[in-house]
């Protein structure tokens, strides 16, 4: 704690005497649409040293002064080199084109962009958005979190499975920010589609260990999704017309360079199609969901920048009248970049975001049920980037959360009986401040630590509930008493201190070393005990009941590049222990349940393994390899008779071939291939019979057993360009896919159940089955088209 | 609440997904005692325990009987014991058409011999509300059904918490067997964390009488039909167990949202060694009625 009181002061102390030194600094553009490019690197030629531009695609790096060559670039971007004589601090702004687009400006192509080796991020994936767009894709939707399994280290429990997997947490340790807000439930459909609109997204960039201090709040990752500023040039319209979505945006400038927005919406329409089909009766019924982007920036002064985002989103199921279900997330965020000076970047965000859903069964007054539940959250974050001097990158900052849980909200009418079974409200409040340095300490070896201190505070208003252990373990706790607080009344605090630890030490040009450390705390969980979550499922915050939970990780890897750069290849070994993580009872009620604490269980987990990455991405063939070894276990007491077994999403080998080939100008064709070990499931051994059932059971109470059969699966998927022509304004490509090409019936679970589907015979044996169960049943066709227009 | 919500979720995954038998091999466990003994307060039939062994999930026969034991009722409130006959292998029977075996709030001990193994289990009889009536409608555009005649069990749950109950149903003395007809209610509603105490049974406890078809849809009741329905009292381990016991047949109907499989959790101890028994122990007080369908 103290070291941070003393750390902060002493970095804006630093700030001010270092005042007079020359500094350059801008922001680094894409030459077509204005938006600024994050992590696009800035290397001073004569001094070998440079840095990256921030998530506001921002520099600033100081020099004394005199001549230089200032090299900027961004992979798949012509680099521009600048030559500068430097007397006094000066701003230089600058656009790049992408490679396709012949310019006069450029001077060299194809250097510094062994940055995967030089910089000192490891387990930290970047997708191209463009690269993305290129895959083949699930009924010809461009999926960004699909694509992400497509990376080491990151899995699923299964096809239709909402999130995802990172190094064996669960789906809920992952941190999804859309512009620094996060998304609760990342699915729609349950997990067939993410709620992101790709044609709004400009940055993706997934956290797997090595966390920057910055970020806090989740175990096991952080997805960092940026959103496009909107095109400050010209006006574009983007849009695709899918099998199961149409998209549109629509991107322009508001006050030319100064001004811009998007705003960007997907319907599905699965349900307008099939109106006509229908008998009469279910014209009403059927399902949809849609999402609205918008985000607007307007620079008020080379200093000082707004930002306002939104995301809303909701999946429908309507059955007429008689019963309605309804989820989606809604967040907006909004953030002012102002500079102090050339060297001390700030940015703070304001976000609200909430989840919620929404049940009704019943057409009437008399007999009906309506539920919803939600989680709400308002937070303040501001965050300052120091660029000290070349050698050191100091980012401090903070943030506060304030939580509000709805459990449920449920009222029954029984007979015209009102019977109110709401839950009452919880609230939290989370906070955390941090500070970070990233140091060049010689040339080869580059340090980033930092620190971060998270405090959580349970508070009123609400009933705090006070239970005893259970005399068996893996048995519901007992409740002993409760206790009422007021309004923001403290129920329980914690606070944990979060170190964080990177290192990289450069062996030749082309080859580095790279270690890294984090523990995070996680303070909020989802409450889940289905093998894929489902939209009821509810979050609740840490309490007097349930501490947070907390992990180490520790990450060892070796990045090298061969081939001038064009092939790239990472190998990385990770441990991470997972502290205080939550599981269920058998049989837990986790909804509408009053006193869930007492169906969860603490335990501990431990996840390790071996990810390599090999990425070729210059030439007519491009793509990567991954392929990862790893463990996931847990030990929780009471469950598979308190020993260590492995998660439901445990994969031995997952290896996945992603490839892209471009046939002249106009097509290209991609491929993926993915294998993965088959996730363990709990089989029973026995059988016995009870009041005319034949019952499973399963003898030695052991948990995920067996595992279910491998999965493999072949896509492939083409485009077809349009023409390009300088003076068209109309731009289109059509996207063929194939997925699961070879009509592969993947496992997703075993169930054991009662053969066939007649009323049970009471003068046979039941017969009993195994039964292999297959989200995607067949080879999944299709065609979409996109359009643009500027 | 949890169950109907599921269900309805898996509906919708069921018609993407799809199903295939598979050869799977399973881990060899010692067979087990199995006691399936739901008595009652009915005097019209036979108190039947029936005594059984598990047997490897794949095996489809009947499983072993359990034969020569030595079993035992005894109502500790009337101080009476009942001694259970072998009537036929492994079904140990007792009749006493003048007598009920004991009253609402009596408690009931079980005790069981098998060779040198002696298990025991002790339940009492909770009360259960009377019955008003059958409700019949005939009902359009259902969600979950052709259009025709459907029942409501009408009953009120008394007031006070931790009231369980089973349900159970005939349609024209066939008696409505399927896993997912199992209608069990804690108080008027689902289960126990919801507290819905005192009310007339819930919709959808109310509408479970109604019988499914292959597909698990509703098959609603034609006139002449006669319908039959019996609510006996449970205890709450005798709840707990039934609800694991229906989730665990039905939970492949949940498809990406099961839950992992786990076992059902019985109320009999073995006294002289700590070997598990399968099965539960129930002694129900009953209240029934009959309805024939008219136009």
């Amino acid at each position: 704690m103290k070291v941070i009181w003393t750390i902060l002061p002493l970095c804006l102390s630093i700030s001010l005497l270092a005042q007079e030194k020359t500094t350059v600094n801008g922001y680094i553009k894409d030459s077509q649409n204005g938006e600024t490019l994050i992590g696009a690197t800035v290397y001073v030629t004569e001094l070998g040293l440079g840095t990256t531009t921030n998530e506001y695609g921002y520099y600033a790096i100081k020099l004394e002064a005199g001549s230089y060559n200032i090299e900027y670039s961004y992979l798949g971007y012509n680099t521009v080199v600048r030559s500068v004589t430097i007397s006094a601090s000066q701003s230089i702004d600058v656009e790049l084109s992408e490679e396709s687009i012949e310019v006069e400006e450029v001077v060299i192509t194809a250097e510094a962009e062994d940055e995967k080796v030089t910089n000192i991020e490891m387990s930290v994936n970047k997708l191209d958005i463009g690269v993305i767009k290129k895959m083949p894709a699930l009924l010809g939707e461009i999926e960004i979190i699909r694509s992400l399994q497509l990376l080491p280290g990151v899995t699923s429990v299964g096809e239709g499975a909402s999130g995802f997997n990172v190094r064996g947490g669960s789906i809920d340790q992952n941190l999804i920010l859309l512009d620094e807000a996060p998304i609760f439930n990342s699915s729609h459909l349950f997990g067939f589609f993410s709620v992101f609109n790709p044609d709004a997204v400009k940055d993706v960039k997934l956290y797997k260990g090595g966390i920057p201090a910055r970020y806090g709040g989740r175990l096991s990752s952080i997805l960092d999704v940026r959103m496009k500023e909107g095109n400050n040039k010209k006006l574009t319209i983007n849009g695709g017309i899918g099998a199961i979505f149409s998209r549109l945006s629509i991107e322009a400038p508001i006050v030319k360079d100064k001004a811009s927005f998007i705003l960007a919406g997907r319907r599905s329409y699965i349900d307008i199609l099939s109106k006509p089909f229908l008998p009469e009766e279910q014209r009403d019924s059927g399902l949809n969901f849609y999402d609205l982007t918008f985000k607007t920036n307007y620079k008020i002064s080379s200093k000082d920048r707004l930002f306002l985002s939104s995301y809303f989103g909701r999946d429908n199921f309507v059955f007429g009248a008689q019963a309605g279900f309804s989820w989606g997330n809604s967040t907006v965020s909004f953030r002012w970049n102002h500079l102090f000076s050339e060297r001390l970047f700030s940015n703070l965000t304001l976000y609200f975001s909430d989840y919620d859903y929404k049940i009704q069964f019943g057409d009437d007054t008399i007999n009906r049920f309506d539920w919803n539940a939600s989680v709400v959250n308002y937070s303040a974050k501001p965050e300052f980037t120091f660029f000290l001097n070349p050698k050191n990158l100091i980012k401090f900052g903070g943030q506060a959360i304030i939580y509000k849980f709805e459990p449920s909200n449920a009222v029954g009418v029984s007979e015209g009986e009102i019977n109110d079974i709401s839950l009452p409200f919880r609230y939290a409040i989370e906070s955390g401040i941090f500070v970070e340095n990233e140091q060049d300490v010689t040339p080869r070896l580059k340090l980033n630590y930092g620190l971060r201190w998270s405090f959580f505070n349970f508070t009123g208003k609400g009933n705090a509930y006070f239970y005893d252990e259970p005399e068996t373990a893996g048995d519901a706790k007992v409740l002993t008493g409760s206790q009422s607080f007021d309004q923001w009344e403290s129920i329980q605090t914690y606070n944990n201190l979060e170190p964080r630890f990177a290192l990289k030490y450069q062996l030749n040009p082309s080859s580095s070393l790279k270690l890294s450390y984090n523990r995070m705390a996680q303070y909020i969980q989802l409450v889940s005990n289905t093998t894929a979550s489902t939209p009821v499922d509810v979050w609740t915050p840490a309490t007097n009941n349930i501490r947070p939970q907390i992990a180490d990780q520790v990450a060892l890897g070796y990045f090298k590049n061969l081939n001038d750069n064009s092939i790239e290849i990472s190998t990385e070994v990770y441990y991470k222990k997972l502290d205080r993580i939550v599981d269920y009872v058998d049989g837990a009620e986790l909804i509408l349940n009053e006193f869930i604490e007492a169906e969860l269980i603490e335990g501990e987990g431990r996840a390790y393994g071996l990810e390599i990455l090999t990425e070729k991405k210059k030439g007519k063939l491009t793509g990567w390899l991954s392929y990862t070894l790893a463990r996931t276990e847990r030990k929780i007491e009471g469950i598979n008779a308190s020993d260590w077994y492995p998660s439901r999403f445990d994969q031995t080998h997952n290896l996945s071939v992603s490839a892209f080939y471009d046939i002249g100008k106009r097509w290209s064709l991609s491929s993926t291939f993915t294998y993965i070990t088959g996730t363990p499931i709990t089989f029973p051994t026995s059988r016995y019979e009870q009041q005319g059932y034949v019952v499973p059971h399963n003898s030695f109470d052991t948990r995920n057993n067996v595992r279910v059969p491998a999965y493999h699966r072949l896509d492939i998927g083409a485009i077809l360009k349009g023409k390009e022509k300088p003076d068209k304004k109309w731009y289109g490509e059509w996207v063929f896919s194939v997925y699961n090409l070879y009509n592969r019936r993947n496992p997703f679970a075993i169930f054991f159940r009662p053969e066939g589907s007649e009323r049970p015979s009471t003068s046979q044996p039941i017969n009993t089955e195994a039964i292999k169960l297959s989200v995607i049943g067949s080879f999944i066709p299709s065609v979409s088209y996109n359009f643009k227009f500027n | 609440m949890k169950k109907l919500n599921i269900f309805l979720l898996g509906l919708v995954i069921v018609v993407t997904a799809c199903e295939d038998p598979i050869d799977v091999e399973l881990a060899e466990a010692p067979p087990q005692l199995v006691v399936d003994a739901w008595l009652n307060n009915m005097t019209d039939q036979d108190q039947i325990i029936i005594l059984s062994r598990s047997q490897n999930y794949l095996q489809n026969t009947f499983t072993e009987r359990v034969s020569n034991a030595v079993v035992e009722l005894t109502n500790i409130s009337q101080g009476k014991t009942y001694a259970f006959t072998e009537e036929e292998s492994g079904s140990y029977h007792y009749q006493d058409v003048a007598n009920p075996i004991g009253a609402v709030g009596d408690t009931f001990t079980l005790s069981i011999k098998v060779e040198s193994d002696e298990y025991t289990s002790t339940t009492v009889m909770n009360r259960v509300p009377p019955i008003d009536s059958i409700r019949q409608e005939y009902r359009e555009n259902e969600l979950f059904g052709d259009d025709g005649y459907y029942c409501e069990l009408m009953s009120r749950d008394f007031i006070g918490l931790g009231d369980t109950y089973w349900i159970k149903t005939w349609k024209n003395d066939q008696y409505l067997n399927r896993p997912a007809e199992i209608n069990i209610a804690y108080d008027a509603g689902f289960d126990g964390g919801s507290m819905v105490d005192g009310f007339i049974f819930i919709t959808p406890i109310r509408e479970a009488i109604n019988p499914l078809t292959d597909d698990l849809l509703f098959e609603p009741w034609e006139v002449q039909d006669t319908i039959y329905v019996e609510v006996h009292s449970m205890s709450i381990p005798t709840f707990n167990y039934m609800e694991t016991l229906r989730d665990q047949l039905i939970n492949s109907l949940n498809g990406i949202f099961a839950e992992p499989l786990y076992n059902t959790v019985g109320n009999i101890e073995h006294v002289n060694g700590d070997d598990e028994v399968l099965g539960a122990f129930n002694v129900a007080a009953v209240s029934s009625v009959q309805h024939i369908i008219v136009e």
